[in-house]
């Protein structure tokens, strides 16, 4: 066999693979051939040096995780012979495997669609029914989901209006408080995910530093971890920063800053250092 | 020799070779044929696997000599990987020394 007859037999055997793989792998074969050929040997005698080409199309083949197609054999062709046929039987088997468990899921969720159908209409029929029962009988039923948000609800708004001037101001309020609340909630969330990058980039940096001082080639990877850390770390600082307190409870704490300041003037050190000036003041009069 | 010995050890020694320098696929099959008898057909099959499995990347260098070739470079991951055969190696090969020596002289 010389080096095209090889050559196509190869590309023949290798067509499962693309097109740019088959190409480069022949190439590369060529490329030895003609080596062998210029230190002396003939195509033949290169050729023969690759071993049995089945073998070699197999191993190949193998570095794709493709199965080499059988070739040769009697018991191979029977078993080709055999496979479709039995092939089929299992396509069969599976087909009326796979239609009698679609058949159970489609029953299966019928009768639970009849299920909640079922239930919905009897929540129906419960609603309508408190308009005919006694109000005693009505207090004594448990009250539903939405009955007790309501009513939390409405103890929620009371308790803002009692402690606000008018009604106006307090629905403000609570908006801005909730709109507030929020933002701190989105935030927070927002820092822990930047700091949660900050300790995986880290660790990943820490392993990286190992594998640098034993000699792997990753310096690269080090810095770039190093600098995606530091990225990390300060943008969840600044996210931080971006927390708003409540402005009453700052109003309060300053208010009570300013009042212990006040109060200082009562203590006998606070007498002593103002008495100078009004002795002072009136030796100037 | 013993063809599975040669295909047990293959992997270890076309990773060494590259490892060392950079070579093409004619002057690593040189080198391995140096040191073992081995057909040469397994070995490009094998490059080709360990590429595709990111030990090796490739590249195409230009030579005075005829087309560009193409040559194989280690990866980060293919150092683990010869570093990793290399211990196996050396421990598979001093468990059967020890073990041949111990029943060597029943």
């Amino acid at each position: 066999m010389n080096k095209t007859e090889f050559l196509l037999t190869l590309q023949k055997q290798l067509s499962l693979l693309e097109d740019e793989e088959q190409r480069d792998i022949i190439d590369e074969y060529s490329q030895h051939i003609d080596m062998k050929v210029e230190k002396g040997l003939s195509e033949e005698e290169a050729i023969k040096e690759f071993g049995d080409i089945d073998q070699l199309v197999s191993d190949i083949l193998g570095a794709y995780h493709v199965k080499a197609p059988s070739t040769v054999g009697d018991s191979n062709a029977q078993d080709a012979q055999q496979a479709p046929v039995v092939n089929t039987e299992k396509i069969l088997e599976g087909s009326k495997l796979a239609a009698a468990n679609a058949a159970a899921a489609t029953k299966k969720s019928v009768s639970k669609l009849k299920d909640v159908a079922e239930n919905l209409k009897s929540k129906l029929a419960s609603r309508e029914k408190p308009t005919v029962q006694n109000a005693e009988e009505a207090q004594n039923e448990k009250p539903g989901i939405l009955t007790r948000f309501r009513v939390f609800l409405g103890k929620t708004f009371n308790g803002i209006l009692r402690g606000s001037s008018s009604l106006g101001s307090g629905i403000a309020g609570m908006a801005i408080t909730l709109i507030r609340w929020c933002w701190n909630a989105l935030v927070a969330c927002t820092a822990a995910c930047f700091l949660l990058c900050a300790l995986a980039l880290l660790f990943t940096l820490g392993f990286c530093v190992v594998l640098l001082i034993q000699g792997y080639p990753i310096a690269g990877i080090c810095l770039c971890a190093l600098g995606l850390l530091l990225v990390s770390l300060s943008i969840s600082l600044l996210v931080i920063r971006l927390i708003k307190r409540n402005p009453k409870r700052k109003a309060s704490e300053y208010t009570a800053s300013s009042n212990s300041g006040l109060k200082d003037t009562d203590s006998p050190l606070a007498a002593a250092n103002t008495a100078p000036i009004c002795a002072n003041s009136t030796a100037s009069i | 020799m013993n063809a599975q010995f040669k295909k047990g050890v293959l992997e270890l020694l076309v990773l060494e070779s590259v490892r060392a320098r950079d070579m093409y696929g004619y002057e690593l099959v040189e080198e391995i044929s140096g040191a073992i008898d081995v057909k040469e057909g397994t070995i490009y099959p094998l490059l080709k696997r360990l590429t595709n499995e990111h030990y090796f990347e490739t590249y195409l260098r230009e030579s005075t000599e005829g087309p560009p070739r193409k040559y194989y470079r280690l990866t980060a991951a293919g150092i683990m990987r010869a570093d990793e055969l290399r211990r196996e190696w050396f421990e598979f090969q001093q468990g059967v020394c020890t073990f041949l020596e111990e029943h060597g002289h029943e």
